[in-house]
């Protein structure tokens, strides 16, 4: 059993960690290409790398650090949405991917998770607000549907292409 | 062997995924069947789930419920402050019809929504501007 994480995949960890970041308050600053406010969702493709290269351990590191990380650069208001719709799409894509990886595409998987995602968001401003919001669900749902699938595209080409023992990913 | 990498490597498209596919499919039909929004003739504005102002289009009136929140501008204009920002709420009584004219709220999205449409949300600043009995919960799970 692997104990302690190797430096190399400690380096992957963080790289990850910080294109999640970047890739956030990249995509922060582009006026929403959607109604609500709802993105793309690129630093999604950095945790989902994590969940097919690594565990759901690491990957929960990379997505609380991502979190915390991007607290301190836009503020901590916007955790109260982004913390659950995070844990949720992570759990969404470990539990299919774990299981069902076989027989399911990783595009797919992430189709389920982004609209996982977004439907948590809008469940979380409902209890928020207390509001009739849920007028939005079909269309977070298309949105989502769309999303999930151009970066879940992007999560299958990486990890086609990118060889993993680059990764600090021995033979399990 | 565990190969997750190699499970995703396998194919872009796999015959099962059509089963994810329709499953989103039954979320968009059940939620565009059951969200639909019912306008009725009185408006209300809400932050954080407080009513602080609502608006008649039978009669064309309103009422402020908090003045310390509300500020009339006009017969149709109230000025709504939610903490250190704000939302105008402008009432298009030919049309009943309610939008936000201008807000301070970072993205602006609550400028883009028409109340006849739904509700107006403006996410940052936790305001609702909906029609009231409009459905407040999904009614299915
Ligand atoms: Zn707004």
């Amino acid at each position: 059993m692997k104990s302690i994480l190797s430096p190399k995949r400690l380096a992957a960890l963080s790289v990850l960690t910080a294109l999640s970041l970047i890739s956030f308050l990249i995509e922060n600053l582009i006026p929403s290409p959607f109604f609500l406010g709802a993105r793309l969702g690129i630093a999604n493709v950095f945790v989902t790398l994590v969940v097919v290269w690594y565990s759901l351990p690491e990957a929960l590191i990379v997505l609380v650090a991502k979190l915390l990380l991007s607290a301190a650069f836009v503020g901590v208001g916007q955790l109260l949405y982004a913390a659950p719709a995070g844990l949720v799409s992570l759990v969404v894509t470990f539990v299919l991917v774990k299981t069902l990886s076989k027989s399911l595409s990783i595009v797919a998987v992430n189709a389920l998770s982004a609209v996982a995602h977004n439907l948590t968001q809008l469940l979380v401003f409902a209890l928020v607000t207390n509001s009739n919001a849920w007028y939005l669900a079909p269309y977070l749902t298309i949105v989502g549907l769309t999303a999930g699938v151009l970066t879940g595209s992007a999560v299958y080409f990486t990890v086609k292409i990118l060889p993993s023992k680059l990764l600090g990913r021995e033979k399990e | 062997m565990n190969d997750r990498t190699e499970n995703v490597k396998q194919a872009f498209f796999k015959p099962f995924d059509l089963i994810i596919y329709l499953i989103i499919a039954v979320v968009i039909a059940l939620s565009l069947a059951f969200a639909a929004p019912k306008n009725v003739g009185v408006l209300e504005a809400s932050v954080r789930g407080v009513v602080v102002l609502t608006y008649d289009f039978s009669n064309k009136t309103y009422s402020v419920l908090d003045g310390q929140i509300v500020t009339v501008l006009s017969d149709t204009e109230f000025r709504i402050s939610v903490g250190d920002g704000y939302n105008v709420v402008t009432i298009d009584a030919q049309n009943n019809d309610a939008y936000v004219s201008d807000s301070d709220c970072a993205g602006g999205e609550c400028k883009k929504m028409k109340a006849s449409l739904g509700s107006i949300i403006c996410a940052p600043h936790g305001l609702v501007v909906s029609f009231k009995g409009a459905s407040s919960e999904p009614k299915v799970g």
